[in-house]
């Protein structure tokens, strides 16, 4: 599935888990297109050395009820790019929709996040949607405290980074 | 759901046009030589507007944003003089101009104690007052043209430099034919602790407005820029695209205001672009409410150690209008940080679209940004979009993004509703509440104004 395209359209009261480590760039479609329909989409994005990835998802609400949750981690280093475009479109009609795009990327050494656009479009008033992203370095003060509890930088910032990925790669795993 | 009477704008009224001069419709070569002869500008200027024309001609509409397609640019104005010369005082002015200015409530400002007052009528400023205690510290404060006239050196030298006619196709457009707008200059270390105020309109059908305004706070110092418009209402569209330029220096910071209520005909295509020197803060508190299209993204370009840049954007579309806002922030220097929060709200059948940058440069370590978008739909023929981008080149930052969309919240209506308020008052109360956080960091007399347009837009759109 990867380097690809993959397209998904949910009928009704479907429900759809997508979890995947993005390996190349990959592109999601996903039409919500039964009422009630679900997705939810979960992905790990490992950067090394001069790789670049791109990851585009697509999602439209096309039916009341319906639910999608994306939820992507990054952890970027060496000179690695990562470029994210997320957009989710609740169509009108599409009542009682909850929508939720999610990305938190963490940055090593050289690595740069390019793009980082997840978009909403929303034509319908009665729906729940809501982005939200992050970019940036392990927290300083979670760094400070594992130092002070005799880790070196190097073991601190392993444990945090490994933390950061855990839910994701679970999940990741599981489906494996 | 009852239709809100788009049309019943409440400043919607217009006076008889009567100019000294009004150039053809359209635009070419010979139009841009000729508002520049009247101008009796300098040579470089005219070469200015020249080169920008064919930069202009050149480039291609923007391809993203709003629908800009029904834009006829040759039926259009772009250049109209109103008066023969500047007036002095208030009593000079021509009657139905001071009606006009009467009824938007610019003497009251005046009779308020405000520092000064440059009222732009057309394409020119008609009306300048201005404080002698300021101008006694060094502090300019003139129309653009003025500016032009008695400080060439400084307008040289700074006029294009944070946006370049190819910047855009309408930055292009204002360089060419610009007219009017403001100029200020603060003195190292002198604060203006009363805002700076133009009122602008446009009065004249089919007419471009074009201003351009240039703003100069030296080290240290501080300034409040309030700029607000309303504009009555006309049968075909209007064009207005104005460019705001502004330094601020070392240490210095600038606040810049705007209430944008252009008659929901009218085309507001704005590039704004501050540069931020070292530890220098950029404030753009950015509301709109009218026009048909806005497209506008206030800037700031952080470009030394230690800068701040916060934008305040709040969007209100009604029916018919697309306001596609938002704000730009670069990140180019070590330790500069920065944050946008918008506040949107469509209403019958309106369209938001937020729409922001965050950029971080390769070395800018240390950078903190935010940026909070929250949106409100009220009934289902509005729409609301985010667009936010960001783009990081550097691991040692923190940046932060969330946006939230939604529509009122139906206990607090019920509540509401349950102590004795209309569905009217109580949807309004609580857009109201929703924009807060912008509208306290607006003076006084446009928040008061702010909330009664508020009201007025909420009229009718409910039930």
């Amino acid at each position: 599935m990867q380097n690809s395209k993959l397209e998904v359209k949910l009928k009704r009261g479907q429900r759809e888990v997508i979890p995947f480590e993005l390996l190349e760039s990959k592109r999601l479609e996903v039409v919500l297109a039964g009422e009630g329909a679900e997705v939810e989409i979960v992905g790990l994005v490992i950067g090394r050395g001069n790789e670049e990835k791109t990851l585009e998802a697509y999602i439209t609400h096309a039916a009341p009820n319906t639910k999608s949750n994306v939820n992507v981690r990054g952890v970027l280093s060496g000179k690695s790019k990562f470029d994210f475009r997320g957009n989710v479109r609740i169509e009108k009609g599409a009542k009682g929709s909850d929508a939720y795009l999610r990305s938190d990327v963490l940055l090593f050494d050289e690595a740069k996040m390019g793009d980082d656009t997840p978009a909403l479009e929303i034509l319908e008033p009665d729906v729940k949607a809501g982005h939200a992203a992050t970019i940036g370095k392990v927290d300083e003060n979670m760094l400070f405290y594992l130092m002070t509890r005799g880790l070196s930088k190097k073991q601190a910032e392993k444990l945090l980074v490994e933390g950061f990925i855990r839910p994701i790669r679970e999940r990741v795993s599981a489906r494996e | 759901m009852n239709d809100l009477q788009v049309n019943d704008y409440r400043y919607g009224f217009s006076k008889p046009e009567n100019y000294v001069f009004k150039a053809k419709r359209g635009l070419n070569r010979s139009v841009v030589e000729q508002i520049s002869s009247i101008k009796s500008e300098p040579g470089w200027m005219r070469e200015f507007r020249l080169r920008a024309l064919e930069i202009f001609e050149k480039k291609k509409m923007p391809k993203w944003g709003a629908d800009l397609s029904t834009i006829n640019f040759d039926d259009i104005f772009y250049y109209i003089k109103p008066t023969e010369n500047q007036k002095k005082s208030w009593e000079d002015l021509p009657k139905d101009i001071r009606d006009t200015y009467d009824a938007i409530g610019i003497p009251e400002a005046e009779r308020k104690f405000l520092a000064g007052v440059t009222a732009q009528y057309e394409s020119e400023a008609v009306y300048h007052s201005f404080q002698k205690q300021w101008e006694d510290k060094g502090v300019i404060f003139c129309d653009m043209d003025t500016g032009l006239r008695k400080y060439p050196d400084i307008v040289k030298s700074y006029l294009g430099r944070s946006i370049p006619p190819a910047d855009n196709k309408f930055a292009a457009l204002n360089s060419a034919v610009w007219s009017g707008g403001s100029f200020i200059y603060v003195p190292p270390g002198i604060s203006v602790d009363i805002p700076l105020q133009a009122y602008f309109r446009i009065n004249a059908a089919n007419m471009g407005q074009f201003e351009r305004t240039l703003i100069i706070v030296d080290e240290g110092a501080y300034v409040h820029y309030v700029e607000g418009c309303t504009a009555p209402v006309y049968t075909t569209d209007s064009l207005h695209a104005a460019v705001v330029e502004i330094f601020v220096k070392k240490g210095a910071r600038c606040r810049y205001t705007t209430i944008q209520n252009w008659s929901s005909n009218v085309y507001n295509l704005v590039t704004k672009r501050a540069f931020v020197e070292e530890d220098g803060i950029m404030e753009w508190v950015d509301g709109n409410i009218g026009s048909k299209i806005t497209m506008k993204y206030p800037s700031c370009y952080l470009v030394g150690r230690g800068a701040r840049g916060e934008i305040l954007s709040l969007a209100l579309a009604n029916s018919g209008q697309h306001q596609d806002a938002g704000g730009k922030l670069m990140f180019l220097a070590p330790e500069t940080s920065g944050e946008i929060i918008s506040k949107s709200v469509s209403v019958n059948g309106g369209r938001t679209s937020y729409r922001g940058l965050v950029k971080a440069i390769k070395g800018a370590k240390g950078v903190k940004c935010n940026v909070r978008c929250d949106a409100l739909i009220l009934d289902e023929q509005s729409r609301s979009d985010t667009y936010p981008t960001m783009k990081v080149d550097e691991k040692d930052v923190t940046m932060g993004h969330e946006a939230t969309v939604g529509r009122i919240n139906a206990e607090q209506l019920f509540y509401l509703m349950s102590r004795g308020f209309s569905e009217t008052e109580a949807t309004s109360l609580i857009v109201n509440g929703f924009i807060e956080p912008i509208v306290k960091e607006i003076p006084f007399e446009y928040a008061v104004e702010l909330n009664r347009l508020i009201q007025l837009n909420m009229e009718g759109s409910i039930g």
